[in-house]
């Protein structure tokens, strides 16, 4: 064990990033990419670390504590183990993606990285606290910054109100960025409201006086609880996942949002939701998690399929992908769902698959758009000559996402398939595997559409991506195609952190 | 044994690293194709090494790729026995032979273009190769899915044809169809036995410990192959395949991607024996699929789409027969069928190379201006149509050996009769594009020695394989007596169809037509199956994705700004009550006194 503080240097580093910014790069837009890509390059360094380090036999690790009110017995309590110790590196590459992404944002620049890198304080602290009072502040922390970050700099699409209830959309005003941020922030707070009793709920009911996590581990609640503290979980991290029907805020938001902001959304803070249903539904509450298995299960599947028929729907590009994140957050959910060690192990990889693959997406989009300075996809074509590495980065996310092997994209999904058969409800097996056509469908009609066949006419000359961007597009699909071949560097983990959780399953 | 393997299946897989992470060399171009040739090469002489070598048993090595609580859960590895040799054999041969010959074939792309031919390349013999060594389900799944990748992007190598981008995905989403039975069966017997091993599943199936009811089980994994190796209804994307570079489909069609099915069934073939039923659907929808494609073939007027039909036509023969539960006829019409069907590709290519046009009616008398050419096209269509003694002949009567004893006397009729139509149709390209009387445009010459050295070797193997069988009598063993001298006159009947037909003239193809009036119109349609595909594809998936899509934008999120909107309504009315004036105020604090002095009053 080091003395040396590791996961809060990891988690306050782009902080101090945030301040240096704020205070000192005024009117320097290159040092503000510089603070910003050094602040987070020590959190993604000292994230790697971790994981390398990272001792399968040791249970949590890097603990941390430091009281805070030990009346109420909060504390700062940090600690990873084998269900975060992945989603920490995960945040780390997409954010250092994240900032070489954006590193053509001109408006503002430094409020835009001084955000973007308070908000990945909030993510880290999230995933490596222990302590569930703090666990919710940084969740606060992670949301509200993302309000200014899309209203501010976000881009707004069109929407045409048609229908019955045209006229609710002419109120308000749906398509605008601003509409996009309020809902989504409106969205994650009623949530959080949820999650928050939850939190209370546990705390009053264990009766010890302490918000830690590892107390409440050892603490066997009462099954009527369980029950009823599950699903406030459940729905208020599931709006955050994007479950069915609470996830239109993730459309219109992620579409919205400015690249590296819907990278970090789509492929961190979704996850996070998926995160706290594991770590706090199904492992502090097991029987509260087999009552609910066949809603949350049955619910994941109509995601699955209608996410991906949805997306398919799309003209827009950036909602294709983003509703394809809802179709794909269904694999994750589902496989948490299933409850057994396939399942629960397909649905933590597949938070790291695609974490990644959707951060290359977003981070793809926002190139295609500025380049092309369109989103939509009849009018595109051809783009496969001018932008060639564009055009393989973005068949490779695409190949991920439908599940082929040699990408994380497959693994994950194999197993939660594995995983599905041999929970209490097989039948979840057949809308999985049918997702995941549907997802060759859409994405490969994408990709057609935009790189392939003939130039589309009224497009500028158009250039690859370029220096900083490569780095972006490089990272993440060298990490897409490392862990499909070696998926076990991520399993290994993944298998000791769910070992507690099924154990605590057992009836 | 196993360093040896290792090499066979790893030199392209470095080859394809090698292109793939260093741009230079592969925008180099003929760096590039160097590069992949030396490492398929090297990978076919480790190959070859290994087949020369009696095996004694079976050889398997695993390694642990997904962990899991309990002993891994998915491992990887090395599955080595005489038919993974054969097949390793064949499958580098092929891809080298294509490879060589796509250096010539290939010179008019610019380098960045070669190289990236080169480098999918080098990634197709790695994932047929993985796929052929096995040892698992999963394994065979996962290279499964990238010789299906790499086939994608090789039918649409030129992607900037709006043709080749819309067969690459045809052929895609066709396979992913069949492949969604494919993952579902293999989940489904990971369940059933626990095992995903070929090792332990075999065991299982020699002592009868397989458990029951896995004939849906089976049923999905078939699946997988026929889209793979095109069975009726899912055929439909092979065809449209040709928009390729020729080369490609001499691969495709020979060696990886449709032979993947096949061979799936015949490695698998203890499992499907323990499940009658599937073995019978398999042998009839083989024998369909045979007939129905070789009708196809008939019509059509573009020389490599005839040969796709007859690739289809011949997939049919080698399932029929594996569905007969004679996986050994399966193979070996798999292996002298990849040779020669190669061979047919390639020289289709240096036709097409020489005059410029796919189309046979353009052609003629190309036997004389490509006399080298032409004569191993001759080959490889004697041997297609089944003519004594090549390769074609004894991998076919075996086959229809296997459907007889079988006693499976519909898929017998079926495939007699395709046998016939083969023979009439390959003839049929061989009158029109190599004799007759019209004079073809310009000057076609023989194609160059890199062109034409993996020609005559194809044309040789297919020689040596028949005479090799010739004199020892092997294949039809079990065969009836009287089974050569029948496959040998259908061929010859289909041959003389051809020949009056299309050489002599004494009947003319319209009259031909005319006379099978609505078959024909059919076949010219395709039996209206790509159309039916094309109509599931728009009006289901498409109409159902409209749906869906309207319902989340206007009703699932439509309530959600319908409340919104109330908030905000109410938010605006309850506005106006905040009127400024102390009076009103006055008033409502009067008036809410009111009220709750009455309440106390009522509830007290």
């Amino acid at each position: 064990m080091t003395s040396v503080p590791v996961l809060s240097i990891v988690t306050w580093a782009p902080f101090v990033g945030a301040l240096l910014i704020m205070f000192t790069a005024r009117q320097r837009p290159l040092a503000v990419r510089l603070i910003a890509a050094t602040a987070t390059a020590i959190s993604a360094a000292l994230s790697v670390y971790v994981f390398l380090a990272f001792d399968p036999e040791a249970g949590f690790q890097f603990y941390e504590k430091l009281p805070l009110v030990p009346s109420l017995g909060v504390s700062y309590e940090l600690g990873v183990d084998g269900l975060n110790v992945l989603l920490v590196l995960l945040t780390s590459i997409i954010i250092v993606a994240g900032v070489f992404a954006s590193w053509t944002v001109t408006v503002r620049s430094q409020e835009f990285y001084a955000l973007l890198l308070a908000l990945v304080t909030g993510v880290y602290g999230v995933f490596v606290s222990l302590d569930l009072l703090v666990f919710f502040l940084f969740y606060e922390l992670a949301v509200l910054p993302m309000y200014l970050l899309i209203g501010i700099w976000g881009s707004s699409g069109e929407v045409r109100p048609r229908g019955l209830f045209a006229w609710a959309f002419r109120a308000t005003g749906v398509g605008t960025k601003e509409y996009a941020a309020m809902k989504l922030t409106l969205y994650l707070l009623f949530g959080s409201a949820f999650i928050l009793v939850g939190i209370f709920a546990l705390y009053v009911s264990a009766g010890n006086a302490s918000f830690s996590f590892l107390d409440a581990e050892m603490t066997a609640f009462d099954p009527a609880l369980q029950r009823w503290v599950f699903l406030a979980f459940y729905v208020g991290f599931g709006i955050l996942a994007g479950i069915w029907p609470l996830h239109t805020w993730s459309p219109d938001g992620h579409a919205s949002a400015p690249t590296a902001v819907s990278m970090l959304h789509a492929g961190v803070l979704m996850k996070l939701g998926a995160y706290g249903i594991v770590r706090l539904g199904i492992e502090l509450l097991p029987r509260g998690a087999s009552g609910w298995a066949s809603l949350v299960g049955t619910i994941a599947c109509l995601n699955i399929v209608y996410g991906a028929l949805a997306a398919m729907a799309q003209r827009d590009l950036k909602y294709v992908i983003a509703y394809s994140s809802v179709s794909h957050m269904g694999i994750v959910m589902l496989g948490a769902a299933t409850l057994t060690e396939a399942g629960l192990g397909g649905a933590l990889f597949q938070m790291f698959a695609h974490g990644i693959m959707t951060g290359l997406f977003f981070a793809l989009v926002g190139l295609v758009y500025e380049k092309a300075h369109s989103r939509e996809i009849a009018r595109m074509g051809g783009f496969g000559r001018a932008m060639p590495g564009i055009a393989t980065a973005f068949t490779l996310a695409g190949l991920s996402s439908l599940g082929l092997p040699a990408t994380a994209g497959f693994v994950a999904e194999f197993m939660t398939f594995l995983g599905a058969w041999r929970s209490a409800h097989p039948w979840w097996l057949f809308p999985a595997v049918a997702g995941t056509f549907l997802t060759a469908v859409y994405i490969l009609r994408v990709a057609k559409q935009i790189f392939w066949a003939a130039a589309a006419p009224d497009f500028p000359p158009l250039a690859d991506a370029r220096g900083p961007e490569w780095v972006a597009l490089a990272l993440l699909s060298f990490v897409l195609v490392f862990f499909g071949m070696l998926p076990a560097l991520a399993l290994g983990p993944i298998e000791s952190g769910l070992a507690p959780v099924l154990l605590r399953l057992l009836p | 044994m196993t360093s040896l393997a290792l090499a066979v299946l790893g030199l392209p897989f470095l080859a394809f690293l090698l292109l793939a992470l260093a741009p230079p060399l592969r925008r180099h171009g003929r760096g590039a194709a160097l590069v992949s040739i030396a490492a398929i090469g090297g990978s076919l002489a480790a190959a070859l090494r290994l087949w020369l070598v009696p095996l004694e048993a079976t050889v398997v090595r695993r390694w642990e790729w997904i962990p899991a609580e309990d002993g891994p859960l998915v491992s990887v590895g090395l599955y080595i026995d005489p038919v993974g040799l054969a097949m390793l054999v064949l499958v580098t041969l092929v891809a080298f032979l294509v490879q060589v010959y796509s250096w010539a074939y290939l010179e008019g792309e610019t380098p960045p273009s070669l190289g990236r031919y080169y480098t999918y390349q080098s990634l197709f013999a790695f994932s047929m190769l993985g796929l052929v060594l096995a040892p698992n389900f999963v394994q065979m799944l996962i290279f499964w899915e990238l010789v299906g990748l790499c086939s994608y992007l090789l039918i649409g190598f030129w992607y900037d044809r709006p043709a080749a981008a819309r067969a690459a995905v045809k052929a895609f989403w066709t396979t992913r169809l069949g492949d969604v039975g494919f993952v579902t069966g293999i989940v489904l017997l990971w369940r059933a036995t626990g095992t995903f091993d070929f090792t332990a599943l075999f065991a299982a199936a020699a002592a009868h410990r397989l458990p029951a009811g896995l004939s849906l089980t089976m049923f999905l994994i078939y699946l997988g192959a026929v889209g793979k190796s095109a069975q009726f209804p899912l055929h439909i994307w092979l065809p449209d395949a040709m928009e390729g570079p020729t080369p490609v489909s001499a691969l495709i069609h020979a060696a990886t991607m449709v032979a993947a099915g096949v061979f799936m069934v015949t490695r698998a073939f203890p499992l499907f024996a323990a499940t009658p039923p599937v073995l019978g659907l398999i042998a009839w929808v083989g024998a369909f699929t045979a007939l129905l494609a070789a009708t196809m073939a008939c019509v059509e007027t573009d020389i490599k789409r005839v040969l796709a039909y007859s690739t289809v036509s011949q997939l049919g023969y080698m399932m029929a027969a594996a569905g007969a539960a004679a996986p050994q006829a399966a193979f070996f019409h798999l292996v002298t069928h990849g040779l020669f069907k190669a061979l047919l590709f390639l020289a289709a290519g240096a036709v097409i190379h020489a005059v410029g046009t796919n189309d046979i009616r353009e052609m003629g008398r190309l036997f004389y201006a490509l006399p080298q050419t032409g004569t191993v096209f001759l080959v490889g269509t004697l041997a297609l149509s089944g003519i004594w003694p090549l390769s074609g002949f004894f991998s076919k009567e075996a086959v229809l050996a296997a459907v007889w004893n079988a006693r499976l006397g519909v898929p017998f009729a079926m495939l007699a009769l395709t046998a016939l139509l083969t023979a009439a149709y390959m003839f049929r390209v061989v009158f029109l594009a190599f004799f007759g009387d019209r004079q073809p445009g310009g000057h076609p010459h023989d194609a160059p020695a890199v062109m034409a050295v993996p020609l005559w070797i194809l044309a040789i193997l297919t020689v040596a394989i028949g005479v090799r069988g010739a004199l020892t009598g092997e294949g039809g063993q079990s065969a009836p007596r009287w089974l050569p001298a029948v496959s040998l006159a259908l061929a010859a009947a289909g041959i003389g169809v051809a020949l009056v037909t299309y050489q002599l003239r004494l009947v003319s193809p319209a009259a031909l037509a005319r006379a099978l009036g609505p078959l024909d119109f059919m076949a010219r349609r395709r039996y209206g199956l790509d159309a039916a595909a094309a109509a599931v594809y728009r009006g289901l998936v498409f109409g159902l994705s409209r749906l869906i899509g309207w319902v989340d934008r206007y009703l699932v999120d439509g309530l959600v700004n319908v409340l919104s909107a109330w908030t905000l309504r109410a938010g605006d009315r309850l506005r106006r009550i905040q009127t400024g004036r102390a009076q009103d105020y006055v008033y409502g604090i009067a008036v809410g006194f009111l009220l709750l002095l009455i309440a106390s009053q009522i509830w007290r």
